[in-house]
């Protein structure tokens, strides 16, 4: 188990000590305090939301949600392929650990990037929002850290699907291109199909949890939180298997 | 041919079984066997295409062998990667690193990666690779020459018994090959391990290696001793010039041990294949017979009329 925390902290400090990682943080916190001056400027003082009120709209899917999904994604979609296009997979795969135990390590490394991201927004959107509103009325952080789990999953599931771009196309910009495409083409799908009674088995319509809790309707009728829960286990559990199974067995030439 | 065998099995760190690699109908290395012993440096010659690189990726586990096996230290490859891979360290084409980190990060990532490398054990790699100056520097900056000496650094860190090069020299200046000699002449004698070093440059492999692998079309073409080694019994190739190369032929002509390749009346010169023994008796009998020597010199020219020729005068450049 050291030695595979090693291989995460080996990871972490790949992405870490890039010039652009303070980019991410920095976007982040750009649009965690616009959204705090336009909720500011557009709303009477007497309507202030609470902090948490604020934190939980932000981060949602109507907030920055999926600014945050496509920012964690264009910074971890090089994970793998970049050791490809530098050539420094050659000298990662040559060391005493399997090839699966790397992989795990980075996919590991990838999800630990999720969640500080989502830390840090949640951090400036609660002080910007004390700032700006006044720490008063009731907080209500259970909802926060609900809205804030399924925008992680939902983050997760696209970065799983980057992540088994990164292993078979081994190439970044290919990578972020699909994920971004995808991005663009989910609602699309999702609104022309959501007529088929076949459509609730595409991850597209089962990915934002979140739209069990807050009182509306699923797409397609007889979907429930269960049903999805399912649908994402099962697309996840392919995507990680295809990326495993590629990785062990190529070529590295 | 001569089989470099003069070791005992005991003595043997890398042993490649008819190894081969299949892609499609194409068959890039075929039943390759070779073995090496402990504290030998080992070339792998042919020319472009002969399969150098493959080889050498399915030693080191990137690329998957369709039939054979490698032994390393007695742990397959095949079978028991991580156990085998231990004792390697490797530069597979150009050391390719983390450029926007320092040298210093690059290293601390494999360090990180093998239990019980200690700083202490770091310091000493860069140390004697010369790149104390150098740690604090992202690699970006680094010089070729430079990378290929952190490319070293990062292989002995977790002192293997075996280092694996390929195409160590490749893209480098002639003092920066001339550096890359002495290292891995310095590294095999200091750290005593075995190095297996590829290469489509013959000249270079006979001042660096113990012993020559010649693979073309990824079949094993000879195996070869060299330098040292090789004068120790084996005949080596003497140019001569005297005043008169009649006499000189008649007064060696029933010489033992030396045999007159080639007489040259108009530079008049002989070409001789002899020992190293021999020479002290050459000399004498020459001078008995009156016969004036201007000049004696080694030449290595038919080790490379040979090279051209085990490799069917290819393209070697």
């Amino acid at each position: 188990m050291l030695r595979f925390s090693k291989l995460v902290i080996n990871e972490w400090l790949k992405l870490y000590k890039k010039r652009s990682f303070i980019i991410a943080y920095a976007i982040m916190a750009l649009l965690a305090i616009g959204t705090s001056i336009l909720v500011w400027k557009f709303s009477d003082a007497g309507e202030f939301p609470t902090v948490s009120k604020f934190v939980e709209d932000l981060i949602s899917q109507m907030g920055i949600g999926i600014l945050y999904t496509i920012v964690a994604m264009i910074f971890t979609a090089g994970i793998v392929s970049k050791e490809f296009q530098l050539g420094s997979v050659k000298l990662l795969l040559i060391r005493s650990h399997t090839r699966t135990k790397i992989l795990a390590s980075k996919y590991v490394a990838m999800l630990i990037y999720l969640v500080a991201l989502m830390i840090f927004t949640i951090a400036i959107g609660s002080i910007m929002g004390a700032i700006m509103f006044g720490v008063k009325g009731e907080m209500a952080w259970g909802e926060v850290f609900k809205t804030a789990a399924f925008q992680l999953l939902y983050t997760a599931i696209y970065s799983t699907l980057m992540f088994m771009f990164s292993v078979l196309t081994r190439s970044t910009g290919a990578t972020i291109g699909i994920g971004m495409g995808l991005i663009m083409v989910e609602g699309i799908i999702s609104m022309l199909l959501s007529r088929y009674e076949f459509a609730k088995y595409i991850l597209f319509l089962n990915m934002n949890l979140s739209m069990y809790s807050s009182g509306g309707t699923p797409p397609i009728e007889g979907m429930t939180f269960g049903f999805s829960s399912l649908i994402i286990a099962v697309y996840m559990a392919v995507f990680i298997a295809v990326s495993f199974l590629v990785f062990k067995k190529r070529d590295v030439a | 041919m001569k089989q470099g065998n003069t070791a005992g099995n005991s003595n043997v760190v890398l042993q490649l079984n008819n190894v081969t690699k299949k892609i499609g109908k194409q068959t890039i290395v075929n039943q390759l066997s070779f073995n090496m012993h402990k504290g030998e440096i080992v070339g792998l010659l042919g020319p472009n295409g002969a399969g150098k690189t493959t080889t050498i990726r399915m030693i080191v586990g990137l690329i998957e062998m369709t039939s054979g096996d490698v032994i390393i230290q007695g742990s397959s490859v095949r079978s028991h990667f991580t156990k085998a891979i231990r004792h390697v360290g490797a530069i597979v084409e150009n050391p390719e690193f983390y450029s926007y980190m320092t040298g210093l990060d690059n290293l601390k990532q494999y360090q990180r990666m093998t239990d019980g490398v200690t700083d202490e054990r770091l310091r000493k790699v860069v140390e004697l690779v010369g790149l104390q100056d150098a740690m604090k520097k992202r690699v970006k900056a680094y010089s070729l020459g430079m990378r290929q000496r952190l490319g070293i650094a990062q292989a002995l860190l977790h002192e293997p018994s075996i280092l694996i090069l390929d195409e160590p020299t490749n893209g480098l200046d002639p003092a920066g090959i001339r550096e890359m000699r002495d290292y891995l002449k310095r590294i095999a004698r200091e750290e005593g391990i075995s190095v297996l070093v590829s290469s489509h440059l013959l000249s270079e492999m006979e001042l660096t290696c113990d012993r020559v692998v010649v693979i073309q079309q990824g079949k094993l073409v000879t195996e070869r001793l060299l330098g040292e080694k090789a004068e120790q019994g084996e005949s080596i190739s003497v140019i001569m010039r005297v005043d008169d190369t009649g006499a000189a032929a008649v007064a060696l002509r029933d010489l033992k041990g030396v045999s007159i390749v080639k007489v040259n009346e108009a530079d008049r010169e002989l070409l001789l294949s002899v020992q190293d023994r021999d020479i002290p008796g050459i000399v004498s009998k020459l001078s008995l017979a009156g016969v004036g020597i201007y000049r004696i010199t080694e030449t290595k020219q038919t080790l490379e009329d040979e090279f051209l020729k085990w490799t069917g005068g290819g393209q070697i450049a």
